[in-house]
C-alpha cells in the first residue's frame, strides 16, 4: 500500500492506534516512578537531581545532597490511558480471534461517552544528570528525553468502522470529522541552578525556617513531531435515477518535520521554603513557562480523496490505476515550513507535612496554563503519603482528581541503602486495578552522597552528628 | 517509646497489604489483547444504468468532438445529427479565363474607283475644215452639207487627271460629250466616234447628236462600261444637214467638242486619284474553342492585337470599331481605333500599323451563337467593324499631287488576334462544369465502442424522417444547379456483404438556395432514413455539383437551359453536409440489449459474507422488457464478451431478472403519461456468490426489450434507468480469525 491510497492508509492509522494504545497520556511531564506512587503528588521529596522538572528551588534546600546523579535505563515511566474502556474490557472486546457481536459493538460504543474516543501515552527516561554544589550556588546539569502523543477519533468514525453502511443507511451520510493526531519526541539538556537564601530573617517570620529559589534552564532537542490536524470524511450512498450517488470523501493534513529538524528553550522557575520548623515543605514552581520546539523543514501532507459518483467497478484488478482515474487524491507536499510547538505550561503549588518520623503527606495542585499536546487546562489536586515501613524501605500512596486523568491512584515503593535509592510506582486512572482505563508505571535509580534527612524528626540528630564530627 | 509504638504494628500491616496491593496490581494489569474480528456491512453502488433514448445511440457530449450526435429538436425531441464541412470549392477559376489565340485576317478592298474630275477636253473642228476652198468670211453654198473627210478626225486634248482609267462593267459611267454648232449651219446628224488616241485608235464609244441648229449645244453620252479611258481621244466625226446655199461662215466658225467625265467608276485608274468612298467591312472572330458563351462580362486582363498594312499605293484612312467591347464606366464609350496609312511605298513606315489593345475595365458583351439551341450551335464570335478610305495619291515634297495606280482589289490589310482573357465576373450560358465536392469520410462515433448495441438493435430500431440537409448559406453561387451526390452507409458490425448501402441522390438548387433537403419531411425520398437505419459507424459522402446547359436541359430540369446566370471570381461553393434524423422507435420483436462487460478483475474479497441487493427501476419509455446481471470468471474480456450472451443468462445469472414496467403511453405524442418506477429486492444466493469471489471477474447487464406497440417518441430526458446498490458484508479480520 503506498501514500497514493492515503484513504486505506489513514483508516489503518487509526485502527491501530486504536487498537494498540490501551491507555492515555496525561500530561507533558515527567512521569517519575516516586511521583506515581504519590497519586501524581511528588510533593516536596525531590531532591538533588531529582528536583529537574518539578520544583528547581528543591535544589537549593538544605538537605541536598553534596552531589547526586542518576543513570539511563532504571530512570523510566509511561504513562497511558483513554477515556472510555478499562483493561477489563479491552480484554473483553480486544481478543485475537474474538469476533464481535452487534451487542458488542454497541457496547464499545457506549463506553464511549462523549463524541470522541481520546488515547494518550507519554513517557519519559532520564539519561543521565548530575547535582553538585558551588559556592554560590546548587546545580544539576541533566539530560532526559521526554514522549507524549494525544489522539481523538471521532466516534461517528468508529460506528462506521464498527457497523459500515447498510441498505438502511443510504440516503443519509456519515460524516466524521475533527480527528486529532499529534506526538512529539524530544530530548531536553537541562541546567538547574538554586540557591538557598539567608537573610530572610528581614521577613521577620519565625515560621520560615528555609527559603530558597531556583532556575531550570533548558535547550530542547526535537527529535521527531508528528500531526494529524485535520481530519474529515464522509460516506453517502443514494439511488438515483440519473446515476446512483455516492459521496466518499476525505482529507487529512499531516505535519512532520525530518529527523532532527527541531529545537527551543525551556525555562523552569520555583520558590520552595521549609517551615515550622521544618515539618513543612512548600514550594511553588512554573514550568515550561517559557518552552517551545520550533520545528524546520515541516513538510505538511494534504492527502484527500473525493468521488463524486460510483466509481465503475471495472478495472478494480488494477488497484493504483483505479484509484487515480476514480478519485481525486489530493497530495501537496510544503518543505521548508516551520512549525513551533508550544510545550505545556503549569503552575505547580506542592506541600508536605510530616505528621511524624517517617510519615509523609504530600498534596499538589497544578495548574495547566495551556492547551497542547499533552497538556490540559483542567486543573488537578493530588494527595499522598509516604510511610518508612523500614528504614531502608519507604511505601506509597496517593490520590488524584481532576485534570484529564479523572480520578487516579497510585502506589509505590523503593528501597535506599547509602547512597543508593531505586523507586517504583504504579497507577491507575478512572479505576482500580483492571477496570481502570489508563495506567501509569515508573521506576527510577538515584545516587546519593552526603545526603542529609529530609525527615525533620531526623534533621536535628543529623547536624548535631555532624556538628560533632566537625568538632572532632 | 511512642514513634517505636506507633511504627513497629502499623508498618508490618502495611508492608503486608503493599506488597499485596502491588503483586495484584502488576499482575492484573498485564491485559491480553488483540484484534479482534467483526462484521461489517458496507453498502456500495453496484451497477447502474441508464438505458436513455439518447444513450441508446450516442451521448450529447460527443457531439463537439465528433461533428455529431444527438441533440434535440424543439420540446426536446431526439434528433441524430452529424455535420462535416466540405472544403470550399472556387467555382469559376475556369470559366472565367479564356485562353484563345483566334487570329483573323482579313482585307479591306477598296473596290471600284470613282473618277469625278471636273477637268473638260475640247476639240475643234474649224469653219475653214468644214468648207473644203475655204477663203475668209463668205457666204458659201453646201450642195450636200457634209462633213468633209480630211476634216473628221479632231483630236481632243489630254486629260491631265488620268492617263488610264478602265472603267468597270457594267454601270462604269459615260464620257459625256458637248456640242456646240458654231456655225450658221443646221446640222441634221451629227456622229462622233470616239477613239483613244493611239495606235489602232481604239474606239470606246460613239455620240450622234441630231438636229443641231446654228449656235445650239447639245450634249451626248457615251457609256464607257468595259472601256478603258486614256488622257488622250480622237473623235472621228461625220455630220449630215440640209442647208445647201447661202449660209455665211465666219472663219471662227466651227464645230466645238468638249468632253468630260463623271462619277466614273473604274477598277483600275492610273492617275491622280481624289478621296474615294468609304469602303465598309465586317468580320468576325469565332471562338473555336469555347464551349462556355459568355454574354457579358467584365474583362479583368486581356488583350486584342490589331496589325494593319496599306497594300494600296495611295493614302488611306482606316476606322476599326469592336463594338463587342465598351468601357465599364461608359457603356457608349465603344472600343474603337483608326489610322492614318500612307502610300505602300518601299521604306514607308507608316503603310502599317500594329497596335494591342488592352480591355482591362471592359464590358465584353457578345450575342448567343447562332442555333444555340440546336445539337450544333455555331461559334461565338466578336465582330469588327472597318471602314477604309482611299484618300488618294497625296503630294509629293513640292506640294504636288502624285499620280498614282491603283486598283479596284488592292487593299488595306487587317490582322486581329484575340488573345487570352481573364474575366471578373460574367453572365453566361455554360455548358457543363463539374465542381467536385471533397469526399467526406464521416465517422460516426454515435455508436462508438457500443457495438453490441448496433448489434443488437439492427433491423429492430427505426429512425424515421432521416434527411440529408446540405447547407450551402455560405455558398455565392448564384446558378442553377444540379446536384449529385453518392452516399454510402458502413456497417462493419454487419457481416461481410451486409455491411455497406449505397444511394445516390439527385437535386436541383435553385440560385441563391440556402439548403438543399434530402429526404426527411420536406423531401420525399425513403432511402435516407433507408441508410440511417443501417446504423452505419461510417458514411462516405461523394458527389459533385453541376451547372450548365448540359444539365439544365436534361428533361426534368426546371430550368432554362440558356438562360444566362453570372459566374464571378469570388464565388465558392461552400457548405456543410448535416445528417439528420428525429429518433423514432419500432422495435419489432424481442431484443437483448447487452452492455457493455466491466471488468471487475480479481472479483470481491474472501471475506465477503453476504450480499444483498436493491434496486430501483424508473421507466419514461414506454416499452418494457426485464432486466438480468450476470457474471463469470474468464480468462480475457473477448471471452467473456462471447460469454456472456442473452444465450447463457441462466448460466451466469447472478440477480434478476428485474421486470421493467411499461408505463402508459400517450397515443397522440407516441410518449409515457407518466414515469414508473418499482423497488426490487435482490437475493444474492451462494452459487452467485461463488462466482463474485472467483478471480478475473467479469459482469454484464442485459436489458431485454420487449417488441414496441408502434412507434416510440424519442426524447432526451425518456429513459430507463435502473440502478442497484448491493450490501456487501465483510468480516473484517478474518484471517486472524481463523
Amino acid at each position: 500500500m503506498s501514500w497514493r491510497k492515503p484513504g486505506s492508509l489513514i483508516l489503518l492509522t487509526i485502527l491501530a492506534l486504536f487498537i494498540i494504545l490501551p491507555g492515555t497520556a496525561q500530561a507533558f511531564r515527567i512521569n517519575h516512578a516516586r511521583a506515581i506512587g504519590f497519586g501524581g503528588s511528588l510533593g516536596t521529596t525531590p531532591r538533588g537531581v531529582e528536583v529537574v522538572g518539578w520544583n528547581p528551588a528543591f535544589l537549593g534546600l538544605q538537605d541536598n545532597p553534596r552531589m547526586s546523579f542518576n543513570t539511563p535505563l532504571v530512570n523510566v515511566g509511561f504513562r497511558i490511558s483513554n477515556d472510555a474502556f478499562s483493561i477489563n474490557e479491552l480484554e473483553q472486546y480486544f481478543q485475537d480471534g474474538k469476533l464481535l457481536a452487534s451487542s458488542d459493538k454497541q457496547a464499545i460504543l457506549d463506553e464511549i461517552g462523549g463524541d470522541a474516543f481520546e488515547l494518550r501515552g507519554g513517557a519519559n527516561a532520564m539519561i543521565g544528570g548530575v547535582s553538585f554544589p558551588t559556592n554560590q550556588v546548587n546545580m544539576a546539569v541533566t539530560i532526559d528525553m521526554i514522549a507524549t502523543g494525544d489522539a481523538e477519533i471521532d466516534k461517528d468514525f468508529l460506528e462506521f468502522a464498527l457497523y459500515g453502511y447498510t441498505l438502511d443507511d443510504v440516503g443519509v451520510e456519515k460524516a466524521f470529522h475533527e480527528m486529532l493526531l499529534e506526538g512529539v519526541v524530544l530530548t531536553r539538556l537541562g541546567l538547574t541552578f538554586a540557591k538557598q537564601f539567608q537573610e530572610f530573617e528581614i521577613l521577620d517570620a519565625e515560621w520560615l525556617d528555609e527559603l530558597s529559589a531556583g532556575i531550570s534552564f533548558y535547550y530542547n532537542y526535537g527529535l521527531e513531531y508528528g500531526s494529524m490536524d485535520h481530519f474529515d470524511g464522509s460516506y453517502y450512498v443514494q439511488e438515483d435515477p440519473d446515476g446512483n450517488i455516492m459521496r466518499m470523501n476525505g482529507l487529512v493534513q499531516l505535519i512532520s518535520p525530518d529527523f532532527g529538524k527541531g529545537s527551543g528553550v525551556g525555562l523552569d522557575m520555583g520558590v520552595a521554603a521549609k517551615v515550622l520548623n521544618r515539618r513543612g515543605v512548600v514550594g511553588l514552581s512554573l514550568l515550561n513557562i517559557v518552552g517551545t520546539v520550533n520545528w524546520t523543514n515541516i513538510e505538511r501532507r494534504v492527502y484527500g480523496l473525493s468521488v463524486d459518483e460510483a466509481p465503475p467497478l471495472e478495472g478494480l484488478d488494477d488497484f493504483n490505476d483505479w484509484f487515480d482515474e476514480n478519485f481525486e487524491p489530493l497530495d501537496t507536499l510544503t518543505s521548508a515550513d516551520d512549525h513551533s510547538q508550544q510545550l505545556p505550561k503549569y503552575i505547580l503549588l506542592t506541600g508536605g507535612w510530616w505528621l511524624q518520623e517517617d510519615w509523609l503527606i504530600t498534596g499538589t495542585y497544578r495548574q495547566g496554563l495551556n492547551r497542547v499536546a499533552g497538556g490540559t487546562t483542567i486543573p488537578r489536586l493530588s494527595v499522598g503519603t509516604e510511610y518508612m515501613v523500614h528504614p531502608m524501605v519507604p511505601i506509597r500512596c496517593g490520590l488524584g482528581v481532576g485534570g484529564r486523568s479523572g480520578i487516579n491512584w497510585g502506589i509505590g515503593s523503593g528501597i535506599r541503602y547509602r547512597c543508593w535509592q531505586s523507586d517504583i510506582g504504579i497507577g491507575y486512572e478512572k479505576g482500580i486495578f483492571n477496570s481502570a482505563s489508563g495506567m501509569s508505571f515508573g521506576i527510577s535509580t538515584t545516587f546519593f552522597f552526603d545526603a542529609p534527612p529530609t525527615d525533620p524528626f531526623k534533621t536535628n540528630t543529623y547536624w548535631q552528628r555532624e556538628a560533632e564530627q566537625s568538632g572532632k | 517509646m511512642s514513634k517505636k509504638r506507633i511504627r513497629k504494628p502499623g508498618s508490618g500491616v502495611v508492608l503486608v497489604a503493599f506488597v499485596a496491593l502491588t503483586a495484584l496490581a502488576f499482575l492484573q494489569c498485564a491485559p491480553d489483547i488483540g484484534l479482534p474480528s467483526w462484521d461489517i456491512k458496507m453498502t456500495l453502488p453496484f451497477s447502474q444504468q441508464r438505458y436513455g433514448l439518447d444513450s441508446l445511440i450516442s451521448r450529447p457530449d460527443e457531439v463537439a468532438e465528433d461533428n455529431g450526435g444527438i441533440d434535440t429538436l424543439d420540446g426536446g425531441m431526439l434528433r441524430f445529427f452529424h455535420i462535416e464541412p466540405f472544403d470550399s470549392v472556387n467555382v469559376a477559376d475556369s470559366l472565367l479565363e479564356m485562353d484563345t489565340e483566334d487570329t483573323t485576317d482579313y482585307p479591306v478592298i477598296v473596290g471600284t474607283l470613282t473618277m469625278d474630275s471636273t477637268e473638260m477636253v475640247e476639240s475643234r473642228i474649224s469653219a475653214a475644215a468644214l468648207v473644203p476652198g475655204f477663203s475668209g468670211d463668205d457666204y458659201y453654198d453646201f450642195t450636200p452639207l457634209v462633213i468633209p473627210q480630211s476634216a473628221r478626225a479632231s483630236e481632243m486634248d489630254n486629260f491631265d487627271s488620268l492617263s488610264v482609267a478602265h472603267v468597270i462593267d457594267p454601270n462604269g459611267g459615260n464620257l459625256f460629250l458637248q456640242l456646240y454648232n458654231n456655225t450658221n449651219l443646221n446640222w441634221t446628224e451629227v456622229v462622233a466616234d470616239i477613239h483613244i488616241n493611239e495606235t489602232g485608235y481604239p474606239q470606246i464609244g460613239t455620240v450622234t447628236f441630231y438636229n443641231v441648229g446654228a449656235g445650239q449645244t447639245q450634249v451626248e453620252y457615251t457609256d464607257l462600261s468595259g472601256d478603258t479611258l486614256k488622257e488622250s481621244l480622237i473623235l472621228f466625226v461625220e455630220g449630215y444637214g440640209n442647208d445647201t446655199t447661202g449660209v455665211y461662215v465666219s472663219s471662227e466658225n466651227g464645230l466645238e467638242f468638249s468632253s468630260w467625265i463623271n462619277d466614273l467608276q473604274c477598277d483600275y485608274v492610273y492617275g491622280f486619284i481624289g478621296k474615294q468612298n468609304p469602303v465598309y467591312d465586317t468580320t468576325i472572330t469565332e471562338f473555336e474553342d469555347e464551349d462556355n458563351w459568355i454574354v457579358r462580362a467584365y474583362v479583368e486582363y486581356g488583350i486584342i492585337n490589331v496589325n494593319v498594312r496599306n497594300m494600296t499605293n495611295t493614302e488611306d484612312s482606316v476606322y476599326i470599331k469592336i463594338p463587342s467591347f465598351v468601357s465599364a464606366a461608359d457603356t457608349t464609350d465603344t472600343l474603337q481605333l483608326d489610322f492614318f496609312l500612307e502610300p505602300l511605298h518601299e521604306g514607308l513606315v507608316r503603310s502599317s500599323r500594329d497596335t494591342i489593345l488592352y480591355l482591362e475595365d471592359m464590358l465584353m458583351t457578345l450575342e448567343l451563337p447562332e442555333g444555340y439551341d440546336t445539337p450544333t450551335p455555331a461559334n461565338q464570335s466578336i465582330d469588327y467593324f472597318s471602314k477604309v478610305v482611299v484618300l488618294g495619291g497625296g503630294r509629293d515634297a513640292f506640294g504636288r499631287r502624285q499620280e498614282v495606280e491603283i486598283r479596284s482589289e488592292d487593299s488595306v490589310f487587317a490582322q486581329v488576334i484575340v488573345e487570352e482573357f481573364d474575366f471578373d465576373w460574367l453572365w453566361g450560358v455554360v455548358k457543363d462544369e463539374r465542381i467536385d465536392l471533397d469526399s467526406i469520410d464521416i465517422e460516426i462515433n454515435s455508436f462508438e465502442d457500443n457495438g453490441d448495441l448496433q448489434r443488437d438493435l439492427s433491423g429492430n430500431f427505426r429512425l424515421e424522417d432521416a434527411q440529408i440537409l446540405i447547407d450551402l448559406s455560405g455558398s455565392t453561387v448564384e446558378s442553377p444547379a444540379k446536384l449529385v451526390m453518392d452516399v454510402t452507409a458502413i456497417n462493419t458490425y454487419l457481416p461481410a456483404g451486409e455491411q455497406e448501402m449505397t444511394e445516390q441522390f439527385i437535386r436541383w438548387i435553385s440560385p441563391g438556395q440556402d439548403t438543399v433537403y434530402i429526404g426527411g419531411p420536406n423531401d420525399d425520398d425513403p432511402r435516407v432514413t433507408q441508410l440511417m437505419n443501417h446504423l452505419p459507424n461510417q458514411l462516405m459522402v461523394a458527389g459533385d455539383v453541376r451547372i450548365g446547359r448540359d444539365h439544365l436541359s436534361e428533361p426534368d430540369s426546371p430550368w432554362d437551359p440558356y438562360q444566362p446566370y453570372p459566374l464571378r471570381s469570388d464565388d465558392m461553393v461552400v457548405g456543410s453536409v448535416i445528417l439528420e434524423a428525429p429518433l423514432q422507435l419500432s422495435i419489432e420483436n424481442g431484443t437483448p440489449i447487452h452492455a457493455e462487460i466491466d471488468s471487475i478483475g480479481e472479483g470481491f474479497e474472501s471475506g465477503l459474507r453476504s450480499m444483498n441487493m436493491r434496486a430501483v427501476v424508473s421507466n419514461t419509455i414506454p416499452l418494457g422488457g426485464q432486466l438480468y446481471l450476470i457474471a463469470g470468471s474468464f480468462a480475457n474480456e473477448s471471452i467473456a464478451d462471447n460469454a456472456l450472451q442473452w444465450a447463457n443468462v441462466s448460466q451466469y445469472l447472478i440477480a434478476g431478472p428485474v421486470n421493467i414496467p411499461i408505463p402508459e403511453i400517450d397515443q397522440d405524442t407516441r410518449r409515457a403519461v407518466e414515469a414508473i418506477a418499482d423497488t426490487v429486492h435482490l437475493e444474492v444466493g451462494a452459487d452467485a456468490m461463488s462466482i463474485l469471489t472467483s478471480d478475473s471477474l467479469f459482469m454484464r447487464q442485459i436489458l431485454y426489450v420487449e417488441p414496441t406497440d408502434g412507434y416510440i417518441a424519442a426524447y432526451e430526458s425518456d429513459a430507463i434507468n435502473i440502478s442497484i446498490i448491493a450490501e456487501v458484508e465483510y468480516r473484517v479480520n478474518e484471517e486472524d480469525d481463523e
